[in-house]
């Protein structure tokens, strides 16, 4: 079932269209990541699933039902994580998350539970009487997201959740991702960290100048450039090594050898890095180095735009 | 529900800053201290007269009137007038002139001339007054003599015995506010008025520390954000000016008169005006602009309502001018209620209140669905 | 629009002349002149199609209303805001600006008009808003509806056009193929036929006399007619050119042309297997270049343009970058619309890119 299902979608700030006719959906249990430079029009289309900004053209439906006719279901099952670090300095760590969490519904004993839970998710469990503005950047970033899962949301929406943190609080931030989402929730995350996306998101879309390029799981991007893998072993001699052997290994394409060096030509999705040093071990080959010249997000976004991410 | 939640947490978030919860206190009664103390001399109702010292010539013929004259001078003389007669060939206009004497009279039997000094207005005021009490009854005793010479002996004598040429009578029945009293109210109700400085943070405030988005975000419509933010605000200010105004009754011994529940009312209400003037202003100008707007309102608005120093009685278009002004007619309704215990004397206020509230809160709803979010 | 202020005006006059009536009103000529002063004066506001006269009726009307509020019957000042709305209106101020004018006149009223006049004002003002905004969004959809009419006869008027000329190319081509084919027929088969003709002529005539200078002659025909067979083979194939030798060379020739017509330096590279490319993709590649390249002469003030082709495993990707100055916000013209367009015809899109310099990338998928 989908999640989040958008058509069309545009979103015009005067002449400039910041969010260009983009179609896309999110399943059920994805971790659905937004990957594309500063101002690509990230931000522009999750302010609009959250009901920040309204569309100038095109449809966002939550869970079947459009999100302008049924505003208030779509915001209840939906929890945000945003940009900038969006929590009062002037109330504990308790009261941020129990005020939100109160804005959406929950009372009583359920408002403290869930309070409660949502502070030990992100490991603020001892922290409820803190005042915020004593916190390092990593602390508040963890109390943003407190802020926006304590009314367990079907959708949790999170923007760039790890800028400007130490890596600590950002492994910790990332697992917490996956835990979420191993609880049920679906989970759309933004970066400009080529690395976060690849490790935790389950399905990627490229944005660009507002439009998605090109969407699907990492190695469907990858083999957008090519298909194959080079692998370079460097051994001490190439004498030894048995080529047709290594040729009949699956996926193996290509095989060069040169003095110390064999150059294995693969195709990319296979797995066979084991295999193949295995291969050469029982060849008695005494390997040296392994380097694996695999395409790698960064590379296709480059190919695509012809930009960096961080440019 | 959220409506209550989101005022409760105004109210907390706001009572936890005791600086500026402290502050905001502290700034009127030190206000009211320094201007009830500096300024009580404006608001004495006593008036010190001076010595009064009359130069006469007299060149009367008629002895009755020469009589007469001495016995006005005798009575004259009991109620602490000096009367001096003028040396023959002074100048007694001149003496006037130098200050040396309130007044100069010459009798003729035609009539007194009577030279006032402009330098001391009440004493040659009260000078002139008896003379012309003096004057009235002489042409009586005139007219007497040819129609009823008999009569004459009695009335002369009748008014010399009492000697009542001046007749001591108040014209202050009201109860008047002293100099403390005065701007205990004002400065309370001007502070009222500054409860829109935490107004136009209502809503950039949440923008300035990105919790807008949440707001939005959250299944809560802009309208309840609003209600609480409103309730919050004004319930906290009101805490404030509640505050200031019992401890001018305690520690100033203000007077706030018997109608303590309608004085609050009054308070309440423009409280909301305040907080509804600055919402609208927040919201329809960007920053420290809406800041700037409303300081140079409110010093217009605190001189012209009498916050500084009261007015007195004004007229035509000044007067409609001044009217419009909140805080003239919440010291006008407060005066009334507390001096004249004249309770519906404040429905006028609380309504006006109510509605320019009102407006203005429609202007900022109107401002704010110009706008994707909050 | 016209007819909603006069209906207004022509009620509350009404009110104002039983009013009038009722209270006793001596019948003065004064006030019947004023009446029917106002009657003339408002009923000329329509018939004037330009704001100036409305305009300077309207305030007379208005200052008409004044006088004869202060002079004859102070109800008159009930028609006031309507005039005012109507100065309003003509100059072109909004609503509210007129309301709060209207509200200017209350101090001045005796007090028991304050109420009626409010009144009046507030109804008239919701009468007139609300005949305004309906006037205005029927002017819109008029406007729109207007636009589409001419928008659909344009697109009636190039879909009959391009019709007509696409039978009109299809039939120029196939003469003109036709004509191709003959020449080169005529050219290669025709010398080569007349030539084995005459051989075979002169082989049959010295068949009874020499037979041996007649087989030689036939052998000399048969292989004159090989060689304009060979040739005909020759020609045939050579009429169908290779896809990829039309498209990589045609940028190439577009390229060579920029750099000598327009002394810009233009520069063409490609990568991986161009064959792949599709003669349809081909043309899209080809006229989003144009197109760009065209935008990049306009606008860019750039002093070198490259074309890039890469063929990658899912994608061709064709890109045309200036070194000029670029855009920060690129607002969409028709020329980029046009792009995207083509590349979604085949499939793919069009990432315009404005940071360094002006590029247009043109993604299309391989294999589809």
């Amino acid at each position: 079932m989908n999640v989040l299902e958008i058509r069309n979608l545009t979103k015009k700030f005067g002449d400039f269209a910041a969010v260009d006719n983009m179609t896309l959906s999110v399943r059920e249990g994805e971790i659905f990541g937004f990957l594309g430079a500063n101002g690509a029009g990230k931000s522009t289309t999750i302010n609009m699933i959250a009901s920040l900004l309204r569309s100038t053209k095109g449809e966002i439906d939550l869970l079947g039902r459009s999100i302008s006719a049924n505003a208030r279901f779509a915001k209840s099952n939906i929890g945000i994580v945003p940009q900038d670090i969006a929590i009062y300095e002037d109330m504990t760590a308790y009261e941020n998350v129990r005020f939100f969490a109160g804005l959406y519904g929950l009372r009583g004993e359920t408002l403290k539970e869930r309070t409660a839970e949502a502070l030990e998710f992100v490991g603020l469990g001892d922290k409820h009487k803190s005042y915020p503005k004593n916190f390092s950047g990593g602390m508040k970033r963890r109390l943003n997201i407190a802020c926006a899962i304590a009314h367990r949301p079907k959708l949790i929406i999170m923007d760039e959740p790890t800028v400007g943190i130490d890596p600590q609080s950002r492994n910790y931030i990332l697992n917490s991702v996956k835990k979420l989402n191993e609880m049920g929730s679906t989970i759309i995350y933004t970066s400009h960290y080529m690395e976060e996306v690849e490790e935790i998101c389950t399905r990627i879309a490229i944005v660009d100048h507002g439009k998605i390029i090109a969407d699907g799981t990492k190695e469907q991007l990858k083999s957008i450039i090519t298909d194959t893998k080079e692998i370079w072993i460097g051994v001490r001699s190439a004498e030894p090594v048995q080529v047709e052997a290594l040729k009949a290994i699956p996926g193996v394409l290509s095989v060069r050898v040169e003095e110390q060096t064999v150059m294995v030509s693969s195709k990319a999705e296979v797995g066979n890095l084991n295999r193949i040093i295995q291969q050469l071990i029982k060849d008695q080959a005494e390997i040296r180095s392994v380097e694996e010249q695999a395409p790698n997000l960064e590379a296709v976004f480059l190919t695509l735009t012809g930009r960096n991410l961080r440019d | 529900m959220n409506v209550l939640n989101i005022a409760w947490k105004e109210i907390k978030t706001g009572l936890r800053d005791t600086k500026t919860f402290l502050l905001m206190l502290a700034f009127p009664i030190v206000l009211i201290l320094i201007l009830g103390t500096a300024l009580s001399g404006a608001f004495s109702t006593s008036v010190k007269v001076g010595d009064m010292k009359l130069l006469y010539r007299s060149e009367v013929t008629s002895p009755q009137l020469a009589e007469y004259w001495n016995g006005f001078l005798k009575a004259a003389e009991s109620q602490g007038i000096r009367a001096v007669a003028a040396e023959a060939g002074a100048d007694g206009r001149k003496a006037v002139r130098d200050n040396r004497y309130t007044a100069y009279a010459e009798l003729g039997d035609n009539g007194i001339r009577f030279y006032g000094s402009s330098k001391v207005s009440i004493e040659t005021n009260i000078l002139q007054g008896m003379l012309t009490v003096f004057a009235d009854r002489y042409n009586l005793v005139a007219a007497a003599v040819k129609e009823n010479p008999a009569a004459v002996p009695g009335i002369v004598a009748a008014w010399t015995d009492a000697g009542d040429y001046v007749r001591e009578a108040s014209v202050d029945p009201k109860r008047q506010p002293g100099s403390i009293d005065y701007y205990a109210m004002a400065m309370t109700t001007m502070f009222a008025l500054y409860a829109a400085f935490s107004a136009t943070y209502l809503i950039q405030g949440e923008h300035a520390r990105k919790t807008a988005i949440r707001l939005s975000a959250a299944p809560v419509s802009r309208a309840e954000v609003f209600a609480g933010k409103i309730v919050g605000c004004t319930f906290y200010n009101f805490l404030i000016l509640l505050a200031v105004v019992l401890f001018s009754k305690l520690a100033f011994d203000a007077d706030w008169g018997s109608r303590f529940g309608i004085v609050l009312a009054v308070l309440a209400t423009e409280v909301l005006l305040a907080i509804s003037l600055g919402l609208a202003l927040g919201y329809l100008l960007k920053g420290e602009g809406s800041r700037s707007v409303l300081m140079i309102f409110l010093q217009i608005a605190s001189f012209a309502g009498g916050a500084y120093f009261p007015f007195g009685e004004t007229e035509g278009v000044i007067h409609l001018l001044l009217n419009l002004n909140p805080l003239m007619w919440a010291n006008t309704a407060l005066m009334k209620v507390i001096y004249e215990n004249d309770a519906l004397a404040a429905l006028p206020a609380i309504g006006l209140n109510a509605a320019v509230a009102a407006a203005f809160l429609i202007l900022a709803v109107i401002a704010m669905r110009k706008r994707e979010a909050l | 629009m016209d007819v909603w202020p006069i209906g207004n005006k022509a009620v509350l006059l009404g009110f104002i002349a039983l009013s009038a009536h009722y209270r006793g009103y001596p019948h003065d000529a004064w006030l019947i002149l004023a009446f029917l002063l106002y009657l003339s004066l408002n009923i000329a506001i329509p018939l004037f199609r330009r704001t100036g006269p409305q305009l300077a009726l309207a305030a007379l009307s208005a200052v008409l209303a004044i006088a004869c509020a202060w002079r004859l019957d102070p109800l008159f000042v009930l028609v006031l805001p309507v005039n005012l709305y109507e100065l309003a209106a003509a100059s072109k101020r909004s609503g509210w600006q007129a309301f709060l004018t209207v509200l200017l006149p209350v101090p001045f009223l005796p007090h028991p008009l304050i109420a009626l006049y409010l009144t009046c004002a507030c109804l008239s003002f919701l009468l007139l808003a609300c005949a305004g905004h309906y006037a205005g969004r029927l002017a819109a959809l008029e406007a729109e509806r207007e636009k589409n009419r001419v928008d659909l006869q344009k697109l009636a008027k190039t879909l009959s056009e391009n019709d007509e000329y696409i039978r009109q190319s299809e039939y120029t081509i196939k003469l003109e193929e036709r004509n191709r084919l003959s020449q080169q027929i005529h050219d290669e088969l025709g010398h080569s036929m007349a030539g084995a003709l005459i051989q075979m002529e002169a082989s049959r005539r010295m068949l009874a006399s020499d037979r041996d200078k007649a087989a030689e002659l036939l052998g000399n025909a048969i292989s004159i007619s090989k060689e304009g067979l060979e040739r005909i083979r020759l020609t045939l194939k050579d009429l169908k050119p290779k896809a990829e030798e039309i498209g990589i060379n045609r940028l190439r020739l577009f390229a060579d042309e920029l750099s000598a017509k327009r002394n810009i330096p233009a520069t063409l590279s490609y990568e991986g297997d161009i064959d792949v490319i599709t003669p349809i993709q081909w043309k899209v590649i080809q006229e989003n270049a144009t197109e760009a390249v065209t935008n990049t002469l306009k606008y860019a003030k750039a002093t070198a343009i490259h074309i890039e082709i890469r063929v990658l495993n899912k994608f061709v990707k064709a890109v045309v970058s200036d070194n000029g100055q670029g855009a920060g916000k690129i607002v969409k013209g028709l020329g980029i619309v046009g792009m995207e367009e083509r590349a979604a015809s085949a499939g793919g899109m069009v990432i315009v890119d404005g940071s360094r310099g002006f590029s247009v990338t043109t993604l299309l998928p391989v294999g589809e």
